[in-house]
C-alpha cells in the first residue's frame, strides 16, 4: 500500500471499520510491527527520523494519566522532547485549554481531551500531523473548531492526514482521499474531482403535472424515473432539455436542480467490491 | 539512527516529573516512609536484636512497595493510554524501559538508604555506637549493601512484570500468588520472584543469605531482559 501525502494539503485516510486504517497509521508511526513489509514516512522507518517528534505529531485517541493536571501532561510529555514551558503554554491557548490547564484531566470532557490530545501532538512543532478517527466523540462545534485549525494548518504549508470511516464528515476538511478496503488502496484522489470521476449527479424536477411531464421526457428519449409524489429524477446534465420540453409544453415547474454526486455512493461503490464485482460480472460478456 | 532523541538521562527526568505530577504516587511514597517513625519512637528491644533486625526494618517493608510501585508506573503507562505517547516521542523503546528501571529502583535505593540511616542512628542512640557495630564498619557496610541491592531487585522485578504483563491486576496477582506459593517447598522458599529480597532481609542469619541474595539478583535481572524483550510488542490500541 502506498500513498502520497503532499505538503500543505490535509488527506482523508478512509475505510470501512476493520478495513486496516488504525493498523496501518500505527504502523507508519512505529507502534505496531507490519506482518510483511516494511512501513516508511518521509522515505524511512519512523524509528529511523531524524527528531521524529519534530517532523510528526500524532493524535491516537484520548491518552493522559487521570490524576494529572493538563499542563503537567503537557510538561510531561514535553520534556523527552527537550520542549520549554513556553511551548506548553503555546500549545494550551492554541487548542483554547489555558482556563483548564491546572484541572486534573480525569475531568475532562470527550471534546476536551480531544483538543488535549491535539496539543499533545503539536509540542514538537511537526510538519505533519497524523490524526486517528479525530471526530469520534466530538460535537458539532468541536468537529467544526477542527475542521478550521486544519484548514489554517494547511494554509500555512503543513500537512495534515487523518482517518475517518465517514467520508462526509472529512469532505469538507480534506484536500485529497485515499480510501482503502481490506488493506489496499482503492482511490487516491483529489476531492473535489472524486465526485465527477466516480459519481454521476442526477437532476431533479417537481411539477404537479409529473406524469405528464414524464410521458414528454420519455418521448425526448431522457431516462425519466419517478420519484414519489410530484418529483421525477433524470440523469446528471438534462436540466437544461427538461426546462425547454417544460416550458413548451406550458408545464409550471415547481422545482428544478442538479443534485451534485453522493460522496457517500462512490464511497459505497469503491469499499464494497466483492458487491460490485457481483453486479457488473452480471451483466459482463 | 536517530540521533536527537532523549536519552536515558532525560527519560528517567520524565519519569520523575510523572510521579511527582500525578497525585497519589508521591504521597503513598512518602507514606511508606514516614510509616515507620511510630515504629522507630516505640520499638523496644535488646541491642543484639536490634542490630539483626536492621536489615529488614529498613528494606523488608520498602522492598514490596518499591515492587508494587513498579509495576503501577509501567501499568499505568498501558491502562491511561500514554505509553503510545512516550514510544512516540523516544520511539527506541529499550531507553524507556530503562528509564523506568533506573527512576523505580533509584527510588527505592533513596528511601531505604533513609530508613537505614535513620535506624542506625535510633539504635546509636539507644545503645551506642558498639551496639550497632559502629566498631565494625565492614558488617554495617554489608548490611546496608544487602538493603540496597534488595530493594533495587524488587524495583526491577515490578517494573519487568508490568512491562511484561502491561497491567497492574495481572502482575499484582502474580506476585501475590508467587508469595503464597514460594514459602510452602523447600526447593523455592526465599529463591522466587517474591520473596528472594524477604529471605535475605529478613532472616540475616540464616545459611539462605547468600542463596537469597543471588536469587534476587537473578530475578531482578532476568526481569530487565525479559521487559526489554517485551516492550517491542505491538501497541495496538
Amino acid at each position: 500500500m502506498t500513498f502520497t501525502v503532499s505538503q500543505g494539503t490535509v488527506t482523508g485516510f478512509l475505510g470501512p471499520n476493520g478495513s486496516g486504517k488504525t493498523t496501518t497509521l500505527r504502523a507508519l508511526l512505529g507502534l505496531v510491527a507490519p506482518n510483511s513489509g516494511e512501513a516508511l514516512l518521509f522515505g524511512r522507518p519512523y524509528r529511523e527520523l531524524d527528531h521524529p517528534a519534530r517532523r510528526v505529531g500524532a493524535v491516537l485517541g484520548n491518552a493522559s494519566h487521570p490524576g494529572r493536571t493538563a499542563r503537567d501532561h503537557l510538561r510531561a510529555c514535553g520534556i523527552p522532547l527537550g520542549v520549554n514551558r513556553r511551548r506548553v503554554e503555546d500549545v494550551l491557548a492554541t487548542v483554547g485549554l489555558e482556563a483548564a490547564a491546572e484541572r486534573p484531566t480525569g475531568g475532562f470532557s470527550l471534546g476536551m481531551r480531544g483538543r488535549l490530545a491535539l496539543a499533545t501532538a503539536l509540542l514538537g512543532d511537526p510538519e505533519l500531523l497524523v490524526l486517528d478517527e479525530p471526530n469520534g466523540g466530538l460535537d458539532p462545534e468541536g468537529i467544526g473548531w477542527l475542521r478550521s485549525f486544519l484548514r489554517d494548518w494547511a494554509a500555512r504549508g503543513r500537512t495534515a492526514l487523518l482517518s475517518s470511516h465517514v467520508l462526509a464528515e472529512v469532505a469538507q476538511t480534506v484536500d485529497n482521499v485515499v480510501i482503502i478496503s481490506e488493506g489496499r488502496v482503492v482511490l487516491d484522489a483529489d476531492v473535489r474531482e472524486l465526485g465527477h470521476q466516480h459519481g454521476r449527479g442526477h437532476v431533479e424536477v417537481h411539477t404537479p403535472e409529473a406524469a405528464r411531464l414524464a410521458t414528454l421526457l420519455a418521448a425526448e428519449g431522457l431516462a425519466v424515473t419517478a420519484a414519489g409524489g410530484d418529483g421525477l429524477t433524470l440523469p446528471a446534465g438534462t436540466a437544461a432539455r427538461v426546462g425547454q420540453v417544460a416550458a413548451r409544453h406550458g408545464i409550471a415547474l415547481v422545482e428544478l436542480h442538479t443534485h451534485g454526486p453522493d460522496l457517500e455512493e462512490v464511497y459505497f461503490s469503491l469499499t464494497r467490491p466483492l458487491a460490485g464485482a457481483a453486479a457488473t460480472g452480471g451483466y459482463g460478456p | 539512527m536517530a540521533t536527537h532523541q532523549a536519552g536515558v538521562g532525560v527519560l528517567v527526568r520524565t519519569e520523575l516529573f510523572k510521579v511527582a505530577s500525578s497525585r497519589w504516587q508521591a504521597t503513598g511514597l512518602l507514606a511508606v516512609v514516614v510509616l515507620h517513625v511510630p515504629l522507630m519512637l516505640w520499638s523496644g528491644q535488646q541491642a543484639p536484636a536490634f542490630w539483626e533486625g536492621l536489615r529488614s526494618r529498613s528494606g523488608l517493608f520498602v522492598a514490596y512497595a518499591v515492587m508494587a510501585f513498579g509495576v503501577l508506573v509501567v501499568a499505568q503507562e498501558y491502562r491511561h493510554r500514554t505509553a503510545a505517547l512516550s514510544f512516540l516521542a523516544v520511539p527506541g523503546r529499550a531507553r524507556v524501559t530503562a528509564a523506568q528501571f533506573v527512576t523505580v529502583a533509584g527510588t527505592g535505593l533513596a528511601m531505604c538508604s533513609a530508613l537505614f540511616l535513620a535506624w542506625l542512628a535510633v539504635g546509636v542512640a539507644r545503645y551506642g555506637g558498639t551496639g550497632m557495630h559502629l566498631d565494625r564498619p565492614g558488617q554495617v557496610v554489608g548490611a546496608y549493601a544487602v538493603v540496597a541491592v534488595t530493594v533495587c531487585a524488587a524495583g526491577m522485578i515490578g517494573v519487568g512484570l508490568g512491562t511484561i504483563l502491561r497491567g497492574s491486576t495481572g502482575a499484582l496477582l502474580a506476585l501475590g500468588g508467587c508469595a503464597a506459593v514460594e514459602p510452602l517447598t523447600d526447593l523455592t522458599r526465599f529463591h522466587g520472584p517474591a520473596t528472594a529480597p524477604l529471605g535475605v532481609l529478613a532472616w540475616p542469619t540464616s545459611e539462605l543469605e547468600i542463596s537469597s541474595l543471588a536469587g534476587a539478583l537473578c530475578w531482578g535481572v532476568l526481569a530487565l531482559v525479559g521487559a526489554l524483550i517485551a516492550v517491542r510488542r505491538d501497541i495496538s490500541s
